[in-house]
């Protein structure tokens, strides 16, 4: 995981995490497999999945802005997870309907992340969930670089914050 | 010990949702025998009701039925909807449907609760008539029973 040689964690977003991103959305998983898989999986940066938090957030506020229900939560989980047919277990619903209202910042909502279960069960939620919102808005491709772009910026920002906060400036 | 007319009634009372009745009762339920024998008659229910619901001419019904019903369930009754984790109460229907197991980082406490939410939401949706009522704890008894016994 993204520890570098002095044993602290590294947060950077690349050009080239945008561009596997982008691959992932408008071109599919395998696309993004072949080109992009092996290199995420060891790099020394979690910056790729702090870019798919930002994204997954973006494609929420599409999706459920400026009102939602929990119904309506619940509802889009269920949906999603009966098209995944037998792989519906892959999205644990608990974890993915607390993902969503974490993220919609839900003030009755008490749950943190990862919710009482591991960081690759939420990596896996938030990319399904991704995958779905953007296939669901009928987003076009200059609409996904869109989004990826400004999620890209949202975490950079994020990033020099917390480097700000850390070196107390 | 056998299952007793007060567990019966305490379950009839849930069942037929006299929520004041039911509180009033399960607290007569205070010795430790009376409470096995009363988990026993709410879990041989519960098992009877996913039957009766997720069996269809011999067949169990496809996962996604399971999930539809959770769903529907908690999208309609917001109080269920916080008080019933999905992941553990998809479990436990497919398990006690013979598919799959629970986890075991599910506590004692959670799986009752589950069932007894569960036992509520398959009979409130069943609308049984009091005879059918009455049928059906005649049936989660004698299972009960047969459990205990």
């Amino acid at each position: 995981m993204g520890v570098n040689m002095t044993g602290s964690f590294t947060s950077h977003v690349t050009d080239m995490h945008l561009e596997a991103l982008l691959a992932l959305l408008v071109e599919g998983p395998e696309e993004w497999l072949e080109r992009y898989g092996e290199t995420i999986k060891n790099e020394n940066n979690v910056g790729y999945s702090l870019l798919i938090y930002h994204a997954f957030n973006e494609a929420l506020r599409l999706r459920f802005s400026p009102t939602y229900t929990v119904p309506q939560i619940i509802r889009f989980v269920a949906d999603l997870r009966l098209t995944l047919k037998e792989y519906a277990h892959e999205l644990d619903p608990r974890v993915a309907e607390s993902l969503i209202r974490y993220s919609l910042g839900d003030d009755a909502f008490t749950g943190r992340p990862p919710f009482g279960t591991d960081e690759v069960t939420v990596m896996r939620a938030q990319l399904l969930m991704l995958v779905a919102l953007v296939s669901e808005e009928e987003l076009d491709e200059a609409e996904l670089v869109k989004l990826v772009k400004d999620s890209a910026a949202l975490a950079r920002n994020r990033g020099v914050v917390e480097q700000g906060q850390d070196s107390g400036v | 010990m056998p299952i007793t007319d007060n567990q019966i009634a305490t379950l009839r009372a849930q069942l037929a949702g006299r929520m004041d009745e039911h509180e009033r009762l399960l607290d007569q339920l205070d010795t430790e025998e009376s409470q096995t024998g009363y988990i026993a008659l709410v879990t041989a229910a519960f098992f009877e009701a996913v039957d009766r619901r997720f069996i269809v001419n011999d067949k169990v019904v496809d996962d996604a039925e399971v999930i539809e019903f959770i769903a529907y369930q908690r999208s309609a009754h917001p109080v269920a909807a916080e008080q019933m984790d999905p992941t553990v109460a998809e479990q436990v229907v497919l398990h006690a449907l013979g598919k799959g197991s629970i986890s075991q980082d599910v506590d004692g406490e959670t799986l009752l609760g589950t069932k007894i939410l569960l036992l509520a939401a398959l009979t409130a949706e069943a609308d049984l008539s009091e005879s059918e009522l009455e049928s059906f704890l005649a049936k989660a008894r004698a299972e009960a029973d047969e459990h205990i016994g």
